[in-house]
């Protein structure tokens, strides 16, 4: 499927919407590990962490994969995707880290295929099916773009944008947040989401990587946490 | 198959070190072979301090640390079914780099299959406006045995009124490959301003990261449970364990140098018998 310009937005309006099936408001990539020992309580503390697991957390990591797998697929590069597939995963240091990519990864494989019908996605899909790669969420939504030779830039700050969005819903729910309040933060973020989106963009692949360190011990430290709202 | 790296002959000498050892099976025993060393590191032999099969060797850079455009090179290669543990005699100093240049730390160690490779080097210090490149690989087999463990410090935490931070680019990279598979790499690049001010709060207040990666392909269940536990005593540290199929990742950050090796030290206990099928005892290093 390609899209006329003014089709294109509509595109990623939907596939950014939370109620796109990804399963990405079921996980908190480590925040409720934080919510839960009251590091984040309220608007401020939450806004501060996102922003920095915007620019240090997911820019220099999934937000470049985005990038550099939709450049991929327009080059229909099979290869260059599964191996992209392979170092996100490795940069992911915690298992539910890696889960959750995994299975947002496939449910985002599986909703842009039955929705969209993309032409050549099905040849990364054949390949995480033969094992060659897991299919990360990332990875999954810059190909699929690629394919629908959706603009790039575009395309990661969809990404960016949704992942934002989507934190921001699950702190919403668990620390809890207003509406209002939640969404400033949303808009708070607008400049950092651009910077981040220029970021993603110029990351070379030998230069993926994360610094929140202190999140991959919150998302280790959630495998254990007695209740749990969140899948990650 | 074992290929000596050799020295390149535009290395200016002092100033580009290299040690390449090959661990091979010998007299019942593991032996290291050394190959192309070059100053400033130093050939001092190995010692069998648990007084098994298993050689202890002591990396030893006699100039104490990393001027600017220094570059030091470690390679290693475990044959089949050998055991080694390499560390250092202390930590990886790295000095002011005022002419823009970057000090380089590249150790590249290669596991065979069925081998043991336990690696405990001392933590990596990057100075005030230093500018440091890190580079570690280590590759293993399905049927490997691995502890390898990775420590960052802020800087000289104690030095005067403090030197927390100062550096002026740093990049480490720390990887694990499965044969051609990376499995986990952490990736940390801290080469702006903004980056570098950033790291106190990605950081939590602590002065001190760590890493172990410990790799068996008959890890028992619930050890990435123990290890937690065990470090879990250590004061004022924030530790996370997560266990993805073989591989059990341990992080932590430590206010002081001494907690984060407790820490290091205690995931070492918990799994060196699961790993290499003996307890763990402190490292002798005179």
């Amino acid at each position: 499927m390609s899209f006329k310009p003014t089709e294109q937005l509509l595109y990623f309006l939907q596939v950014s919407n939370a109620s796109f099936p990804t399963g990405a408001f079921n996980h908190s990539y480590g925040f409720e590990t934080w919510i839960d020992s009251e590091l984040i309580s309220d608007a401020a503390s939450f806004e501060i962490a996102c922003r920095d697991w915007l620019i240090y957390g997911i820019a220099s990591a999934d937000g470049a994969a985005v990038a550099h797998a939709h450049r991929a697929m327009k080059a229909n590069d099979v290869n260059a995707l599964v191996a992209l597939d392979d170092l996100v995963g490795a940069l992911k240091l915690s298992r539910e880290a890696r889960e959750a990519s995994d299975k947002t990864g496939h449910a985002t494989l599986a909703a842009v295929r039955d929705i969209f019908e993309p032409k050549r996605l099905a040849q990364f899909e054949e390949a995480i099916k033969a094992g060659r790669c897991s299919g990360h969420q990332a990875v999954v939504f810059g190909a699929a773009a690629g394919d629908m030779d959706l603009p790039e830039k575009d395309t990661v700050l969809a990404f960016l944008q949704a992942a934002v969005s989507n934190l921001a819903g699950v702190a919403s729910r668990i620390i809890p947040l207003g509406q209002v309040e939640t969404q400033r933060v949303v808009l708070n973020a607008w400049p950092l989401l651009l910077e981040a989106t220029q970021q993603a963009q110029n990351t070379q692949l030998d230069e993926m990587g994360n610094a929140m360190t202190s999140l991959d011990i919150a998302s280790m430290r959630h495998e254990r946490l007695h209740t749990r709202l969140c899948m990650s | 198959m074992y290929q000596p790296v050799q020295p390149d002959p535009s290395w200016i000498v002092g100033t580009h070190a290299l040690m390449n050892v090959h661990a091979r099976q010998r007299n019942g025993r593991t032996e290291i072979d050394p190959h192309s060393w070059r100053i400033p590191f130093q050939w001092q032999g190995y010692h069998y301090q648990d007084h098994d099969d298993e050689p202890f060797m002591l990396l030893l850079n006699s100039a104490g640390g990393f001027v600017e455009g220094d570059v030091s090179e470690f390679h290693a290669t475990l044959d089949a079914n050998t055991r080694a543990l390499f560390t250092t005699t202390a930590s990886a100093k790295f000095y002011k780099c005022l002419n823009h240049k970057t000090s380089r730390e590249i150790v590249d160690i290669l596991v065979g299959p069925g081998a043991l490779l336990e690696y405990l080097p001392d933590e990596a210090i990057p100075f005030e406006h230093s500018r440091v490149q890190r580079i570690n690989r280590i590759t293993i087999d399905q049927s490997s045995r691995m502890f390898a463990t990775d420590m960052i410090s802020a800087g000289r935490i104690h030095y005067g009124d403090g030197e927390v931070f100062d550096f002026d680019g740093l990049i480490s990279e720390f990887e694990i490959r499965l044969g051609e598979r990376t499995i986990a790499l952490d990736r940390l690049r801290a080469t702006t301003p903004e980056a570098i001010s950033a790291l106190p709060r990605l950081w939590h207040g602590a002065f001190h990261m760590a890493t172990v990666f410990a790799y068996a392909p008959d890890l028992p269940n619930g050890m990435e449970d123990e290890v937690l536990a065990n470090c879990s005593e250590v004061p004022e540290t924030e530790t996370g364990v997560s266990r993805i199929e073989n591989l059990v990742i341990l992080r932590i950050l430590s206010e002081e140098t001494w907690q984060a090796h407790e820490a290091i030290y205690n995931a070492w206990q918990a799994l060196r018998p699961a790993v290499a099928g003996k307890h763990a005892r402190p490292i002798s290093k005179c």
